[in-house]
């Protein structure tokens, strides 16, 4: 619900009641049916927001104050210590959960303060007995017995805290890359809680957060755990990973007017026009050398489950009357074909042509969709996109001079001509 | 969830989260305790890690071994060096095999890559030596005016790990001699 909007109908009220363009009774009705606007709002957040932040810097601080590595102290008084902070992340966090449980700014700073305190004190054992131990296990234990504290205490910070811990634990992770297929069961202790989130309110600000960073951790996973299976099918298999990225936004994230709201479908969207772009080049389909002799078994699983996502998605978005959304999605079957046609000759200039056209008719597509919407953002996209396609092309040294040439006089014409309909059209219609 | 039940699961949370790190700290005094003593060689530098503080990086000349006969690993795989003693009493590691051996002397490791003599690339573990920020830099120049003595750290090892004990410039431990001067 927009609360601007309901803030601004509700100051709309008595005037139209006075103007009789309602009656007076319905003031009352309007107002029970969209609720109270709610005033506090900012200060609300701003509560939550500086508790956040104060918790998680005296959080630091404390780390900070023993990295210093006091030489007086023993062993037995560092694992006192180490225990003390955990003691006193815990209280704070029981504290919290006990007396406050129903307000945000508290359980929230909470949480992230028992949160900073683990990763303290298990920092402190490390410390006190030289362990070198690789940075990626330590960061694993601190995010495994951290995560209960999402579910028991119903918080989003720590769920944020623990997204980009795992990724970091993926990246910094130096070990074979079926070890690192572990993240997955790292990321699905997150789900339930995602979907609960998801269900009470998509578009909340917290969750609309923590989507656009789901979103890039995913993504740094999915390259970490997969990237060495992926040579020939790689462009097929990211294809596909941003377009389902894209339907997921159109078909359950589409129900915003904001654009930082719909992080599913901007990221896949710019997905799959960036990666586009980048197979109308001829030295990216050079760089294939396909060899189906050579393709990896891991690699052929991974690009048929996503590509039968892919479809099954795109089937639902057909049901649902939205099929205009595959167009500017079509990366996967782009790339899928530019692969086959490589196959027959390894030239690829099948394969740029069929990309270069496919980008060439997105860009008027997005031109002709701006000027019909007079929507002058959608308008320069498509000119950007139409801009970037002939600068790439006028400088590509793959064409002789005469081709490039003869194409480039082609297009203007063709460009010219539909000018020239649309102003005519126009004056007929205006007749 | 209720409040009472939701309080309980998180009692039972804070237990686990404590035992956590009691285990660790455990783990490294036994092993401190009772693991058995060798000396290794090392040429210590200075950096800096953000949580846990200023720690001297122990570089070992022993960043390589063959493998044992039969024994198939690659990189990013899990392994175990053995360690063998020389004539003057350093340790050394005097080959690699992927299956657990007997006895303690032992540590585990990660085969960074295997070359085509089948010699495996590795780093030890045990490569650092935490000490409060202001004497790590001091620690490193010590070590950089005796280079060419001996410079050593005793490392106690049990069931595959390693906890350094102690780090010496010839019979002076680190903290003795930065005292000296």
């Amino acid at each position: 619900m927009n609360k601007k909007a309901v803030a601004w109908l509700y100051e709309q009220l008595p005037e139209l009641v006075e103007k009789g363009i309602i009656p007076g009774g319905s003031i009352e009705l309007i107002q029970n049916h969209f609720g109270p606007v709610d005033k506090k709002f900012s200060s609300r957040t701003a509560l939550t927001l500086f508790g956040l932040i104060g918790a998680v810097l005296i959080g630091l601080g404390i780390i900070l104050i023993f990295a210093h590595n006091w030489e007086q102290l023993d062993k037995m008084a560092r694992t006192v210590i180490a225990v003390g902070i955990l003691l006193l992340g815990q209280s704070v966090a029981g504290i919290a959960l006990w007396f406050k449980k129903d307000t945000a700014a508290w359980t929230e700073s909470a949480s992230a303060f028992l949160m900073v305190t683990i990763g303290a004190s298990i920092a402190i054992i490390g410390q006190t007995y030289h362990i070198a131990d690789d940075f990626s296990n330590y960061i694993l234990i601190w995010m495994l017995v951290s995560i209960p504290v999402v579910y028991i205490m119903d918080v989003k910070t720590p769920a944020l805290l623990y997204l980009i811990g795992v990724t970091i634990w993926v990246v910094t992770k130096e070990t074979s890359d079926i070890d690192k297929q572990f993240i997955w069961i790292l990321l699905a202790f997150l789900g339930p809680y995602y979907r609960k989130l998801v269900k009470i309110d998509a578009y909340a600000n917290p969750i609309v957060l923590f989507s656009w960073i789901f979103i890039v951790c995913f993504y740094i996973a999915f390259g970490m755990a997969f990237g060495t299976y992926m040579t020939q099918l790689s462009f097929f298999i990211d294809a596909n990973l941003v377009a389902i990225t894209y339907f997921i936004g159109v078909l359950w994230f589409n129900e915003t007017a904001k654009i930082w709201q719909m992080p599913f479908k901007v990221i896949g969207l710019i997905g799959c026009i960036g990666l586009s772009f980048l197979l109308t080049f001829q030295d990216i389909w050079l760089s294939l050398k396909v060899d189906y002799s050579s393709l990896g078994k891991m690699e052929i699983v991974l690009a048929l489950l996503l590509l039968a996502i892919t479809v099954f998605l795109g089937n639902k978005l057909v049901n649902r009357n939205q099929s205009r959304h595959l167009f500017l999605s079509a990366a996967p079957v782009i790339a899928g074909i530019g692969f086959l046609l490589l196959l027959l000759d390894d030239s690829g200039i099948n394969a740029i042509l069929l990309c270069n056209a496919y980008v060439l008719s997105l860009s008027v597509y997005f031109i002709l969709r701006g000027i019909r919407e007079g929507a002058i953002g959608t308008l320069n996209i498509g000119m950007l996109l139409v801009s970037a396609l002939i600068i790439m092309r006028f400088l590509d040294a793959n064409f002789s001079f005469v081709t490039r040439g003869l194409l480039f006089v082609v297009l203007g014409s063709s460009f010219l001509a539909a000018n020239w309909i649309m102003v005519r059209r126009k004056k007929e219609v205006t007749k | 969830m209720k409040a009472k039940k939701r309080m309980f699961l998180f009692i039972a949370l804070a237990i686990m989260q404590l035992a956590v790190l009691l285990y660790m700290g455990w783990h490294w005094e036994d092993i401190l305790q009772t693991g058995q003593r060798y000396t290794w060689n090392t040429a210590p530098v200075d950096p800096y890690d953000a949580l846990r503080g200023r720690y001297v990086d122990l570089h070992f000349k022993e960043g390589k071994a063959p493998l044992l006969p039969n024994v198939n690993l690659k990189s990013g795989e899990t392994a175990y060096a053995i360690i063998g003693e020389d004539e003057k009493g350093y340790a050394f590691v005097s080959g690699i095999t992927d299956l657990r051996p007997a006895g303690n002397s032992y540590i585990k490791i990660t085969i960074r890559y295997i070359n085509g003599e089948n010699i495996g690339f590795f780093t030890l573990p045990f490569k650092r030596y935490y000490m409060q920020e202001s004497l790590a830099p001091r620690a490193e120049v010590a070590f950089r005016k005796n280079a060419g003595k001996d410079s050593t750290v005793s490392v106690r090892i049990k069931d595959g790990y390693g906890v350094v004990e102690e780090l010496y410039i010839g019979d002076k431990t680190i903290y003795e001699y930065l005292q000296e001067e």
